[in-house]
């Protein structure tokens, strides 16, 4: 007889093989791990025909072995005990069917718990589903009872449980092998409809025949060879003296028992009974050791099975009684204080008898981690990373151990992470609660239990994330296929499921699959996924995450290898300088607001429905946000960061939609009237800018306008349909209601002097503008029928008539130029815009342009006029010369010069120039830079651009140039926000946390209909769009929106919300830039130091095995590393790098 | 002969590769071998302790102080099993520096640092094998270093034969220094 050294498991399997198994099915888990593989091994090294396979569940497993029993084979299915309850009905109902062919199940139990999630005895099968127990002591045993076990199940055609415990799965011992049986019989399925197809009345006929059965085997059992007594190592002979203490012991412990008390040398007082066959239970084996002993002891694992069913109770000692405790393994040392403390009682040891020595070290048990390189790792840290205050349902696998990087919250049983999550939704959602939870199950556990869940999940309208951790095997229990593999366990073909296929068909709309591996993608795509919950018509979001199990692969493929360093600690680890600070930055839309808006402010407080104080924050710098929401170029969209991730934030229609919104909502108090009085020459919208600047802080303004009506271009020059006049003038009302003083119709240096106002006013604010319109200097341009462009626009604004009809030409390419052209279209006329140089060097607004070619009006680029011809005194036609293209200009634009010959003539009734205008300065006496002290200058006086934007710029630069000449550095009015000035960009933003999405379409009315009047082309957004906008799509650049996401991100709790803002608490800070590094929009500074804190927030959120703590620094463990690199990217402090040398 | 071993270490150091060395050249041997193994969630990375039994044993457990050597892979793990020895018996563990339970115990403590050997051979993986290289070179254990060496070499696949007999050898040889 050969001997081998075999696991307990691969012992049982040596076991099933002796005994003639034909079929196995099993699902992965201790026992089946090893016992399966054991019998294939077997099956190899025989010759053996048993079919095997890696069945979906232990459900599955167990109802496929016995389907080959009921046509006769033997069959055997192995499982964890958590298993058997999985399939515990079908166990339930095979008692009463029988089976044919015997029938074999293995279950093993856990005392301890090592390795599961239950202390269940699995031999209360016996007593619930009435099966027979058998329960070995050692792998040796564990392979003669399952052979036996075969031979039971069908003699008696009943199922036989087989029940080690976990200690005799994984001992190893010398194995006797027997030669294996070799079976040949086919499967020969006996119709039985009674039997196999019993309806309840015949239930109860089969249960009858099984409590037969049940007799027969009890009469058996107690004369079976696995019931024995014991006494000093040699059979237990009739006395004529009875024992003080008798033990009874099932399982393992009997092997305990055996060497302790030949070690405690008191193996010839104390007999043992073995009882190896636990139901139905061996009573007339039991009676006569019980009646000889005074005192009985029972001993077996993990509960009281043999215990219970003893009928003589008073001198039974055990579980019952607290004698042995209920919870855990009897090891020896636990075994050993029990015989001491009993055998003290009884007297059979003396009191100082066997005080253990040893020498004892108190160090905690190292807990398991994922593997280095583990893609699980990966998926976890993403997982946390993009929702630290997620509820994290998990399941049974490796993954398990993502509860080390606090990405899992919860575990039970296979597949229960789905309903979890699905429950929880459920009893949030019933109180009107949201709260991100991400649950995550294995590829393995997804089949075995996972598929039910889902479609229950999405049935029942569930929301969360769910996030597959497909590592294309079943890890934890050693490397078993899953059903998306090719392969069977045997190497032969096997039909692939693909999990993708399942999870739609499971009716999920949202799948995305990735491979972890790259973190930040998987961080994004957690956080798409989670939007898509929360979507309107969202639902269960899936992600595969896919990546092969690092156990798999063994080692990181060469070229993906990435050696890491960790650069040592700065110099100095100072806390005040190296702590992170909330500093609000400022965004590109203000750096490019001409006139100084705190752009991210408004908008703000309008994403918080806030629109009174998003009114008051644009009311703080100027006192036209509809008039600006509706003519400004607004070069705040054109800097927008959001446009290089889709589009600008629609910001002009923003302003718009809270100045028409808001207009009504009265001004905050302004300061106290100082009295101090100040003249603004100039009512257009810088010198009122700057008067209502003043006038907010308390001056007693007074404005003097030449024309009939203040405004200045925004009145004369900009044509109704681009700004209403009942828009401007509400803005003004505005204004006036400050009490600033409006004379109209006075034109300083005719009507009053300069000096005089200098005499009456402790300052002066001159915005006179630019009216002295440009002439062409070309022959024929004082005919009839040739006009200055601002002329007509100023004709149109106050409601003259014009007579001017048929063909005209436009001179000039700014927006004077399209305005005037968009004019005359609607008055009738056919217009053509004459533009000596390209498209792109108009200086119009884009957007102008592309309107008026869309109402109508012609453009010819590159050419010039040369002469207007005349009939009659009165324009005929005008000649024109081709240009082209030259060098560059001082100015940065290319020069044009004419090609000769190139002269044509165009017929037209009339030719308006607007080639722009300049300032008349002719009232002063002197030029700009010699007025005297006391006088400032605004609006297109100055040398910037001729904006609107620029006006209301410096206006309110007046304003305060004023305050302070008046008033010194005292009392300056302060904004909502104090910004640094280090701008944001684009690579501070956190994209993942924005969706692309298109800013809302502005609405505008049809060109037919624009170009018939002058009712306004553009409409405004509503105030619901404006605010979605604002909330969802502006990034807040560089802006706290007290988002929390710092606050609950931070691992070491050292933030915290106060009135004010985000609180540092620099006695818990271990300066791991972890809240910079995640600010989703730049607003905490901290100084990355490139060297290693200390922090520990790699071991802690990541925790790699191969990243380990020396003194005070993190260093990576070479001999465990696999340079799978992706720790790279975890250190906030970017100490952690790629080791390029 | 009877003969008590446990293994101590952490998942993925290979103890259960050192303990089947042990088993594999007893029964060889002819005699008889009882022991318990860890496997499961702690390879992965936990703690992993096997028991090792030679001769006639009804337990595959060993009962704490009754031990007659233990081979701690790494330092923590050696510790937390030095109770697990009887009087008089032998720890040999892989640590870069002394341990302070030398005197205390009635016990023999060997120290390696098995970490710098194997990686100096370019094996960091190796460390198991150095250290029982070591243990054997001690006189404790009842083998004989060309025994240890077969079966070494019998259970390691070809591609590997030279890097884990020079792991054994470089922990054999490491006696004395």
């Amino acid at each position: 007889m050969t001997s081998r050294v075999l696991l307990g498991n691969e012992a049982i399997a040596r076991g099933l093989v002796e005994g003639g198994c034909q079929v196995m099915a099993s699902y992965p888990g201790t026992p089946a791990s090893e016992i399966l593989p054991g019998v294939l091994k077997f099956r190899e090294e025989e010759g053996l025909d048993v079919y095997v396979e890696w069945s979906i569940n232990e459900k599955v497993a167990f109802e496929i072995a016995l389907a080959a029993s009921y046509a006769g084979k033997r069959a055997a299915v192995a499982m964890k005990q958590v298993g058997l309850n999985v399939a515990s009905d079908p166990l339930m109902s095979s008692i009463y069917t029988g089976v044919k062919g015997g029938f074999v199940i293995i279950s093993a139990d856990d005392p301890g718990p090592y390795s599961s999630q239950t202390e269940q005895d699995s031999r209360f099968w016996g007593l619930l589903a009435k099966v027979p127990v058998l329960d070995p002591s050692s792998p040796q045993e564990a392979k003669e009872m399952a052979k036996y076990a075969f031979e039971l199940s069908e003699r008696f055609e009943i199922p036989v449980l087989l029940r080690p415990t976990l200690r005799i799965c994984h001992a190893r011992q010398t194995i006797k092998f027997d030669p294996p049986r070799r079976e040949d019989r086919t499967a020969a399925f006996e119709k039985n409809p009674h039997r196999w197809a019993a309806t309840p009345r015949y239930r109860y006929t089969l249960h009858r025949d099984l409590s037969r059965k049940l007799a027969a085997i009890k009469k058996e059992y107690e004369t079976s060879r696995f019931n024995f007594s014991i006494l000093a190592g040699a059979p237990l002979r009739p006395s004529s003296k009875p024992f003080p203490l008798g033990i009874i012991a099932g399982g393992i412990v009997y092997g305990t028992l055996r060497d302790l008390l030949e070690d405690m040398g008191i193996d010839a007082e104390i007999p043992i009974l073995r009882i190896g066959t636990s139901c139905p239970f061996p009573e007339e084996v039991v009676r006569p050791f019980v009646s000889f002993c005074h005192h009985i002891l029972v001993l077996e694992e993990p509960d009281a099975v043999l215990e219970l069913q003893l009928r003589e109770r008073e001198k039974v000692r055990g579980r019952l009684d607290g004698t042995v405790p209920k919870e855990g393994e009897l090891t020896p040392e636990v075994v050993e204080r029990i015989l001491k403390q009993v055998g003290r009682e009884l007297g059979i040891i003396s009191e100082a008898e066997g005080e253990s020595l040893g020498v004892e070290a108190e160090i905690p048990l190292r807990r398991p981690t994922l593997c280095s390189g583990c893609p699980h790792r990966a998926a976890f840290y993403a997982i946390r990373r993009a929702f630290p205050q997620a509820i994290f349902p998990s399941d049974i696998g490796c993954y398990t151990l993502g509860l080390n990087l606090g990405a899992v919250d919860i575990i039970l049983d296979m597949g229960a992470a789905i309903n979890i999550a699905s429950g929880l939704y459920q009893a949030y959602r019933q109180d009107g609660q949201r709260v991100p939870i991400v649950a995550t199950i294995g590829d393995s556990t997804f089949f075995h239990a996972g598929i039910p869940a889902l479609v229950n999940a999405v049935h029942n309208r569930a929301r969360f994330v769910l996030v597959i951790l497909d590592n294309s095997t079943t890890a934890m229990t050693g490397m078993q296929p899953t059903p998306a593999s090719n392969q069977a366990v045997d190497r032969g073909q096997a039909e692939a499921v693909s999990i993708e296929d399942l999870v739609r068909g499971c009716g999920i709309e949202y799948l995305r699959i990735i491979d972890p591996y790259d973190i930040p993608e998987m961080i994004s795509v957690v956080r798409e996924a989670q939007r898509h919950t929360e979507e309107e018509r969202g639902g269960v979001a899936v992600i595969i995450s896919r990546h092969p199990c690092i156990q798999l692969i063994r080692e990181m493929p060469v070229e993906k290898r990435v050696k890491v360093v960790i650069q040592p600690p700065p110099s100095s680890i100072e806390k005040e300088i190296l702590k992170p600070l909330y500093q609000d930055r400022t965004p590109p839309c203000n750096e490019a607001c001409p006139a100084g808006t705190d752009v991210e402010a408004f908008l703000s407080f309008l994403a918080q429905g806030n629109l009174e104080e998003a009114v008051q924050e644009i009311l703080k710098r100027h006192p036209f946000p509809s008039v600006c929401g509706r003519v400004c170029f607004h070069p705040c969209e054109e800097a927008c960061n959001r446009g290089q991730w889709d589009q600008p934030v629609a910001i002009a229609a923003l302003e718009r939609a809270i100045g028409d919104e808001g207009g009504r909502i009265a001004l905050e108090k302004k300061r106290r009237g100082n009295g101090i009085q100040v003249a603004v020459v100039g009512g257009g919208p810088a010198g009122l800018t700057c008067a209502y600047n003043l006038a907010l802080l308390g001056y007693k303004v007074h404005v003097f306008e030449a024309q009939p009506e203040v405004g200045g271009m925004l009145r004369y020059g900009i044509p109704p349909y681009r700004l209403p006049k009942d828009v401007l003038r509400r803005e003004i009302d505005r204004i006036k209601s400050l009490g600033v003083m409006i004379s109209t119709g006075v034109r300083v240096g005719m009507n009053i002097s300069l000096e005089e106002l200098k005499r009456n006013f402790k300052a002066v604010f001159l915005a006179t503008g630019a009216h002295k319109r440009k002439k062409l200097r070309i022959p024929g341009e004082d005919l009839e029928g040739v006009y200055q462009g601002l002329d007509i626009l100023q004709a149109i604004n106050m409601g003259k008539e014009i007579e001017i009809k048929g063909r005209i030409g436009v001179i000039g390419g700014g927006n004077t130029a399209i305005d005037v052209a968009r004019c005359l279209l609607r008055m009738g006329c056919s217009t053509t815009i004459f533009y000596r140089r390209t498209e792109e060097e108009m200086p119009a607004y884009h957007q102008e342009v592309q309107e008026a070619l869309a109402e109508g009006v012609k453009i010819e680029y590159l050419v010039s006029p040369v002469r207007i011809l005349e009939e009659g005194g009165r324009i005929r036609a005008v000649e024109l010369v081709k240009m082209r293209r030259a060098d560059m200009g001082d100015d940065g634009r290319r020069e044009v010069s004419p090609i000769d010959g190139s002269q044509f003539t165009m017929e037209l009734e009339g030719v308006v120039v607007a080639i722009g205008e300049e300032p008349d300065l002719s009232f002063l006496n002197c030029e700009l830079d010699e007025l005297k002290k006391g006088i400032f200058i605004g609006g297109d006086l100055l040398p910037q651009p001729r904006t609107v934007a620029h006006a209301l710029g410096s206006g309110r630069r007046g304003a305060l140039a004023i305050h302070k000449y008046l008033q010194g550095d005292v009392d300056m009015p302060s904004t909502q926000k104090i910004r640094v000035l280090q701008k944001v960009s684009i690579e501070d933003i956190d994209l993942s946390w924005f969706p692309q999405q298109n800013r809302p379409s502005l609405p505008r009315i049809s060109k037919k209909r624009a170009a018939r009047g002058f009712v306004e082309v553009q409409r405004g957004i509503s105030l619901m769009q404006a605010q979605k906008e604002a909330a969802e799509r502006c990034f807040h650049c560089g802006s706290c929106t007290k988002c929390d996401y710092c606050l609950i991100s931070c691992p070491e709790e050292a933030i915290v919300r106060g009135e004010e803002g985000y609180r540092i608490d620099l006695d818990k800070c271990t300066l791991c830039r972890l809240c910079a590094e995640v600010c989703p929009r730049g607003a905490i500074s901290m100084p990355m130091v490139e060297g290693c804190v200390g922090c520990g927030y790699c071991l802690k959120l990541f925790e790699c095995p191969s990243l380990i703590m020396s003194d005070t620094k993190a260093e990576v463990d070479e001999s465990t590393c696999i340079q799978c690199g992706l720790c790279v990217y975890v250190c906030p402090q970017g100490a952690i790098k790629e080791n390029k040398s | 002969m009877k003969l008590k071993i446990i293994f101590a270490g952490v998942g993925g150091q290979g103890v259960l590769f050192a303990t089947r060395i042990f088993y594999e050249l007893a029964h060889s041997k002819g005699e008889l071998v009882y022991g318990s193994e860890t496997h499961g969630m702690s390879q992965r990375g936990g703690s992993v302790v096997s028991h090792l039994k030679i001769g006639h044993y009804h337990s595959p457990l060993v009962g704490k102080a009754t031990a007659d050597i233990l081979f701690g892979f790494q330092k923590e793990e050696g510790l937390r099993n030095l109770s697990m020895l009887r009087k008089g018996g032998a720890a040999i563990i892989n640590s870069p520096e002394q341990l302070p339970y030398q005197e205390e115990g009635e016990i023999t403590l060997y120290i390696l640092d098995a970490d710098e050997l194997a990686r100096r051979i370019g094996n960091p993986l190796a460390v198991n094998l150095v250290l029982i290289g070591y243990g054997i070179s001690t006189d404790r254990i009842p083998f004989s270093y060309e025994e240890v060496r077969e079966i070494t070499s019998r259970l390691t696949p070809s591609h590997l034969q030279e890097a884990n007999l020079r792991a054994l050898e470089v922990g054999f040889s490491s006696a004395g220094h």
